[in-house]
């Protein structure tokens, strides 16, 4: 990743151990539209709030929850265009999974492989984190699941849960509920 | 001589009544020498998906080793034992992926499935599947055994008769050819055990 003159991480730690760049996504990611996510007893719900910035936006051009494959499906918080590459990159291992096992990939491990992407954007040279996080729902053998993905790159199952701006109402309604 | 005809090797895998059987010879030959009466053939993936590889014996012994590796990777991802359709398919792009330096085998893969349902499958030497119901033939003395397992086959055989068709089809196939035999190693596979039997035929 990047050519010899970006060799070196933009991601470095600060004395404190923490990784600023990661911190800043997290801030982007806050400051998005608020999204979230419930685990039902038989399939999963996602949504997403979809305010355009001017009643001019053709609606039927952006499009916030895509397929990954016809049984998952993601939405996401932050920066809409990291999110494009992230679906690509997801569909492309989705469908290489695919062609070597002819099953349809397992939720858990879509979801290993986008963080892995997502983790390697803070390590490689020249590049930065990508600034969303990811609800991705899907049903599989081990049925309903719900996964949260990280700029950093970490994942977490859910039963339910939010992101964006006004994260802390929602969650509090969601625990309540 | 063509490289398959190299090493010699039989093989054969039937279905039976939710189960199923997989066979081959033990003769490992440098073209007229024999040189080993134990070769292994046939190697387990896991308990419900068996592996036997005709053809050149240091590429039917490399591509094992890089099954199981995969599939190893796999357990430990996925934490599941991978089903035979997916193992198939594993396996054909494998050697696909060698499309233009192939591995000189031939792969014999059976397995019981979802439901304890059994799986056959045989492919060329660059990946063609060719799923079958029945039976599933390799190796130097394939077409002896084509005519031998035809001939005895019979549907939804139980386990014990499944073993005396698969030995009498694969002895009397290997008689027929110089290049496999030195007796025989049969796996007959139930959903509940593995029956490993040697064979002894005739030592030549």
């Amino acid at each position: 990743m990047g050519d010899s003159q970006y060799s070196f991480s933009l991601t470095t730690f600060s004395p404190s151990g923490k990784l600023v760049q990661i911190e800043h996504a997290l801030t982007a990611v806050g400051s998005g539209q608020t999204s979230l996510g419930i685990k039902a007893a038989n399939g999963v719900v996602i949504a997403t709030e979809k305010k355009l910035p001017s009643i001019l936006v053709d609606e039927t051009s952006v499009q916030k929850i895509q397929c990954l494959t016809p049984n998952i499906g993601v939405v996401y918080s932050g920066m809409g265009p990291d999110f494009r590459v992230l679906v690509r990159k997801s569909r492309k291992q989705a469908e290489q999974y695919h062609r070597l096992y002819k099953e349809p990939i397992p939720v858990t491990q879509l979801v290993r492989e986008t963080a892995a992407v997502m983790q390697e954007f803070t390590q490689s040279g020249g590049v930065r984190p990508f600034g969303v996080s990811l609800l991705v729902a899907g049903y599989d053998d081990n049925g309903p699941q719900l996964y949260q993905v990280d700029p950093s790159g970490s994942y977490f199952s859910w039963k339910a849960s939010a992101m964006g701006k006004n994260v802390s109402n929602a969650k509090t309604f969601l625990e309540k509920r | 001589m063509s490289i398959f005809e190299y090493n010699g090797s039989a093989l054969v895998a039937m279905v039976g009544k939710n189960c199923f059987a997989i066979a081959s010879d033990r003769r490992l030959g440098v073209q007229l020498q024999t040189i080993a009466t134990d070769f292994q053939r046939i190697s387990k993936i896991h308990d419900r998906v068996f592996l036997g590889l005709s053809g050149l014996a240091t590429d039917a012994q490399t591509l094992y080793q890089r099954l199981v590796f995969r599939h190893k990777l796999y357990q430990l991802r996925e934490e599941r034992d991978m089903k035979p359709e997916t193992f198939a398919n594993l396996v054909s792009a494998l050697l696909y992926e060698k499309r233009f330096g192939p591995y000189f085998c031939q792969p014999v893969i059976a397995g019981l499935g979802d439901e304890d349902k059994p799986f056959i499958c045989t492919m060329d030497s660059i990946g063609a599947k060719e799923l079958a119901k029945d039976f599933v033939v390799a190796g130097t003395a394939s077409e002896s055994l084509y005519g031998a397992c035809e001939s005895m086959f019979k549907e939804d055989m139980e386990p014990e008769e499944l073993f005396e068709t698969v030995s009498q089809a694969l002895l009397s196939s290997v008689d027929r050819d110089c290049l496999s035999g030195w007796g025989g190693h049969v796996y007959v596979v139930t959903p509940t055990e593995v029956k490993e039997r040697i064979l002894k035929g005739r030592m030549d």
